[in-house]
């Protein structure tokens, strides 16, 4: 670099240099949001949600009965016939300060994803209700989630049977359309 | 914290204005010294400048260079009378070295030099310095450039020296090497793989732990030019400027 004179692309290279500073947004790309999701949901529990649940999450696992036991990630735990409620919430927590957190670990997109998802498998599997989100708004938010090209093909199937469950049914899904999501409550 | 951060870096620190006040003086071994250490910092940007914006080709930039070190800055012992109180130090240099380019010019086009002593042809100059007479943003452009390379090197040194050697990795595949090389920045799947990560948040940890630490050392080598944490801002924010300006 110290031979070459200045080119003017390099202008714009050293300016996003020179901008690196504090900032710790867009970290990653808008097309690695399908692999950080499945590293996301594969990746062990206590290190999924973040350092200030870590502790708590380790202390559920331990408790965890034996049709529980077997949970060791969040695609394990959203997909588990009979979740953990405790788990499901301490992912909503997670993914809802993660969502609202400019500097957050983990994108925007993944974190209202697994906002949605945390409160619909609650209630799907349980019959719980982990959040105040009225139904149409939560209706709302499985729709935009299910609309995203990066989300995976066993993660839609759950979408769909959330949105079947909160009776829209297959009309709900097929019209899903790219609208933003509603704030978490 | 800071002064663990000062002590970190000191063997790279002396700062602009007292190397440049040393380069001032009368002591031989000191003055040797740090004109040694001014020049070694600045001949790349006075270099890039007289080839980039006065389009001089790389013999007649290393006449002119040469000249001008050992005339101006050495013979005359410009350095002495450099003043913090009336600008930037660069600034200064690039003034000085125009008008000794100019003065080239003039002395050429009246046939009072040698063609040994005016490696650039007299009519070729002067149109060249009458194109631009004024000092250019080109300067500050090789300045950014040299400042970011300098900063890169220190990073990558540190990372080396700490036991941080991912921390670099991860930096020049996500950031440096798209930046200059125009390049993909390597794949989040590939990232993961490389560096054994298991979970996004170590991954974002990681890369956001080097973005954090090249500004910290941009700031920090901005700082040894600028001097106060205002000017360093300020250094900054005009550099992106004539970056962002030059870019466009």
């Amino acid at each position: 670099m110290h031979e070459q004179s200045p080119r003017p692309e390099k202008s714009l290279a050293l300016s996003s240099m020179l901008e690196l500073r504090e900032d710790t947004r867009h970290v990653w790309h808008p097309q690695e949001l399908g692999a950080i999701l499945k590293h996301q949901l594969a990746a062990p529990l206590v290190l999924a949600l973040g350092n200030s649940l870590s502790a708590e999450v380790a202390h559920e696992l331990k408790t965890l009965g034996s049709p529980q036991q077997e949970v060791k990630n969040l695609a394990m735990l959203l997909h588990h016939p009979e979740p953990s409620l405790e788990l499901l919430s301490f992912t909503k927590r997670f993914a809802k300060s993660c969502w609202n957190d400019p500097d957050s670990p983990l994108p925007r997109e993944i974190a209202i994803l697994l906002y949605y998802l945390s409160i619909a498998v609650a209630d799907l599997r349980s019959g719980k209700q982990l959040s105040t989100l009225g139904r149409d708004d939560l209706i709302q938010g499985l729709r935009w989630c299910g609309d995203q090209v990066w989300v995976d093909q066993s993660t839609l199937r759950l979408l769909k049977e959330a949105l079947e469950h909160f009776g829209k049914g297959r009309e709900a899904f097929a019209e899903l359309k790219a609208t933003m999501p509603p704030t978490a409550d | 914290m800071s002064g663990h951060r000062q002590s970190e870096l000191a063997p790279f620190a002396p700062t602009q204005w007292s190397l440049v006040h040393r380069a001032g003086q009368t002591d031989a071994e000191a003055r040797k010294v740090s004109l040694g250490l001014l020049l070694q910092r600045y001949l790349p940007a006075l270099r890039a400048y007289l080839r980039a914006q006065k389009r001089f080709d790389h013999e007649q930039v290393e006449d002119l260079l040469q000249g001008f070190v050992a005339e101006k800055v050495v013979e005359h012992n410009l350095i002495a009378q450099a003043d913090r109180q009336r600008g930037k130090f660069r600034s200064f240099l690039m003034v000085a070295l125009n008008r000794y380019v100019i003065d080239q010019a003039r002395r050429a086009g009246a046939g009072t030099r040698s063609t040994e002593c005016a490696p650039v042809g007299a009519d070729a100059r002067e149109e060249r310095v009458s194109r631009e007479a004024q000092p250019s943003n080109q300067f500050d452009i090789a300045w950014a450039q040299e400042l970011v390379a300098q900063a890169l090197a220190r990073m990558r040194r540190e990372c080396e020296t700490s036991g941080q050697i991912e921390v670099w990795v991860i930096f020049e595949c996500r950031v440096v090497k798209p930046a200059f090389d125009g390049i993909e920045p390597m794949p989040y799947e590939l990232l993961i793989e490389r560096f054994g990560l298991q979970s996004p948040i170590l991954a974002f940890n990681l890369l956001t732990t080097a973005k954090r630490k090249f500004a910290r050392i941009l700031r920090s080598v901005a700082g040894e030019y600028a001097g106060d944490s205002q000017r360093i801002d300020q250094e900054i924010d005009d550099l992106r400027s004539i970056l962002s300006i030059a870019g466009a």
